[in-house]
């Protein structure tokens, strides 16, 4: 695995993206709700980021629709852009069900994300290579006004395993709070974290513009609240 | 009772148990007369070296107040480099509650005086053996919690063939007695016996409170055998005359040793049970040792929709537990991208609580019964405020 910065995605094959969120079945045609989460993204009327992925074709990375197939040796990379303050976490879930935090990186002394910067996944020049083991990876993108205790605590494994130990899992079933970490949310109030919808426009073959995600800007109210996250699904899989 | 009746009714007790068993070592044992062990210079340094591998355990519960230190319960050994320490199950073991302290801390100093120079690690337990009463722990981080680098090596003890040891075999007891000052203590003896049926060895040498967990080795300076109970011999003695017991007399005790082969299949289960990359990573899984095991498996899905939530973690603690925490977490494990799960590790059949989490922080609790074949659990989530 050359040039490899901290994992390899485990045979992937169609990248479907897809909300967590049982709402996003819901509401617009899928059209129409492209367009409104680019607007939204753009003109910073709600609170949304743009993922974007590449593979690498010869010397070059390419954009490719999420939805590509993916196949053993594949390099790509995944940037992304958010259009707010705040935080966001990627995590890996492998085919084995095993989570690491891939963003922010283990040795980022700050992971908070400002409008318009680009980050990489994995940074500088390194790709992620996919592996001969077959099955359905998920990177799981989460949008958070505040920082999240139980990810954070993750970077503190060398690898960003997420709930490796029986601390970090007992903190993460606890409700997010480890007693490691300084959490910014009131104690216990884990629970109370509320999820929000969010609308999709999905990225294509060889366009910049990549995916771009945004919540729902009804009634004025398209940005996050401390205590709020709106979390998504990048899922890949290989056949 | 009146205190008089009650210890009528003790001593009598006393008398017709000859022999008391007692969990963990007597505080104060009247040992035979020993002999000194003719071993030669080269075994005397051999024996040297295996000290640099024994440390101390100490350990503090979660609830204690902060001016609360570690309080030392026994000894452990350090049996393989990359920080696999074997002791006593007893030794990390809250009496009380039966239940695991949240620290267990070990103090290793090459001089053996963990006071002055030792250095201290968390460990974490990683099997343990109720039965044979040992437990097999992970150094997993220094005392200020910072992980160890991958490429460090511990002074480790090589294991001794307990299967091949001898009658009348020299011994050496090394340990953190509490009579020894809580610095390291050496003593020898013999073999006195094997129980073959029991998985013991039996020792004249020396071991009372704080030798638990140690290491007991051979002349070549192997560990054949970890030093676990005594087994006192207490008569009852009337000495007023009155026909009632009323002191007792020690004319001796045994020592017994869980014979270092235990130790060895321990090791290879966790060799079994470990892939190349966990083992490099100081993680913490325990397993509940039993006879017949439950591996726990399932799907999490949403209820809404019946799409699987991938990355939900799972666990299980005893039934009606609230608090979590890594004591009474039992086992836990995360979804896949099809919502599967199978959690770390196998719990006996029983009642527990089952806990989920989504990375999307809905949360679920319900109360499960295992037996030894229960079908795959299936957990439906809905949004957190729905809850």
């Amino acid at each position: 695995m050359k040039g490899i910065a901290r994992f390899t995605l485990v045979a992937l094959a169609a990248i479907a993206l897809t909300a967590t969120s049982d709402a996003q079945d819901k509401g617009h045609k899928k059209g129409d709700e492209a367009a409104r989460a680019r607007g939204l993204f753009l003109h910073k009327q709600s609170d949304a980021m743009s993922i974007l992925v590449l593979k690498r074709d010869g010397g070059t990375l390419v954009p490719v629709d999420p939805s590509n197939e993916f196949k053993a040796g594949d390099q790509i990379k995944i940037q992304f852009q958010s259009n707010f303050e705040g935080y966001i976490y990627v995590v890996n879930i492998a085919p084995s069900g095993k989570r690491r935090v891939l963003f922010p990186y283990s040795e980022a002394s700050d992971n908070a994300v400002h409008p318009d910067e680009r980050y990489d996944i994995p940074p500088g020049g390194s790709t992620i290579e996919f592996d001969q083991e077959k099955g359905t990876e998920v990177l799981q993108v989460i949008m958070s006004r505040d920082r999240i205790p139980y990810l954070d605590a993750a970077l503190k494994d060398p690898e960003g395993n997420l709930s490796d130990s029986a601390s970090s899992a007992a903190a993460e079933l606890q409700g997010g709070i480890s007693k490691k970490v300084t959490p910014v949310l009131p104690k216990d109030e884990g629970s109370k974290v509320r999820s929000r919808d969010i609308i999709l426009a999905a990225g294509k073959d060889k366009d910049s513009k990549g995916s771009v995600i945004a919540i729902p800007d009804n009634g004025g109210g398209g940005k996050l609240k401390s205590g709020e996250i709106a979390p998504f699904e990048i899922r890949l899989k290989h056949n | 009772l009146s205190k008089t009746v009650h210890d009528v009714i003790k001593l009598v007790a006393a008398a017709l148990l000859a022999v008391a068993t007692l969990r963990e070592p007597a505080t104060s044992t009247t040992q035979l007369a020993k002999k000194g062990p003719g071993i030669t210079p080269e075994a005397r340094a051999l024996v040297r070296q295996a000290i640099a591998s024994t440390g101390l355990i100490l350990v503090r519960n979660s609830s204690d107040g902060p001016m609360q230190a570690p309080r030392a319960r026994g000894s452990a050994v350090v049996v393989r480099s990359d920080g696999i320490v074997v002791t006593n199950n007893h030794v990390i073991t809250n009496d009380r509650t039966s239940r695991l302290y949240d620290e267990i801390i070990f103090g290793l100093s090459r001089d053996g005086d963990p006071a002055s120079s030792a250095t201290r690690y968390r460990l974490k337990p990683l099997i343990i053996n109720k039965e044979y009463d040992l437990a097999l722990l992970r150094i997993a981080s220094d005392f200020a919690g910072n992980p160890i680098p991958k490429s460090f090596i511990f002074p480790s003890i090589e294991l001794g063939d307990s299967h091949k040891i001898k009658v009348l075999e020299d011994l050496f007891i090394i340990g953190f007695p509490e009579k020894g000052g809580l610095t390291v203590t050496v003593n020898s003896g013999f073999v006195e016996g094997k129980d073959i049926l029991g998985n013991w060895i039996k020792t004249d040498a020396r071991v009372i409170h704080g030798n638990s967990g140690g290491a007991a080795v051979n002349s070549e300076g192997k560990l054949v055998g970890i030093p676990t109970k005594v087994v006192a011999d207490e008569q009852p003695i009337d000495t007023n005359g009155d026909g009632f017991p009323d002191d007792y007399r020690r004319y001796g005790a045994v020592g017994f040793l869980r014979p270092s082969h235990l130790v060895a299949e321990m090791i290879a289960q966790l060799d079994s049970s470990e892939t190349p990359e966990a083992k490099s990573i100081p993680s913490a899984p325990k397993i509940v040792a039993s006879s017949t095991l439950v591996t726990v498996r399932g799907l999490v899905k949403s209820a809404a929709t019946g799409r699987p939530i991938a990355g939900a973690l799972v666990g299980l603690l005893p039934s009606g537990e609230t608090t979590i925490t890594e004591s009474t977490l039992l086992t836990w494990g995360s979804t896949n991208a099809e919502g599967e799960f199978k959690l770390n590790r196998p719990v006996p059949p029983g009642k527990y609580t089952l806990k989920a989490k989504a990375l999307a922080n809905q949360f679920y609790t319900t109360e499960i019964e295992l037996g030894p074949s229960s079908p795959a659990i299936v957990i439906e989530m809905r949004a957190s405020l729905d809850q």
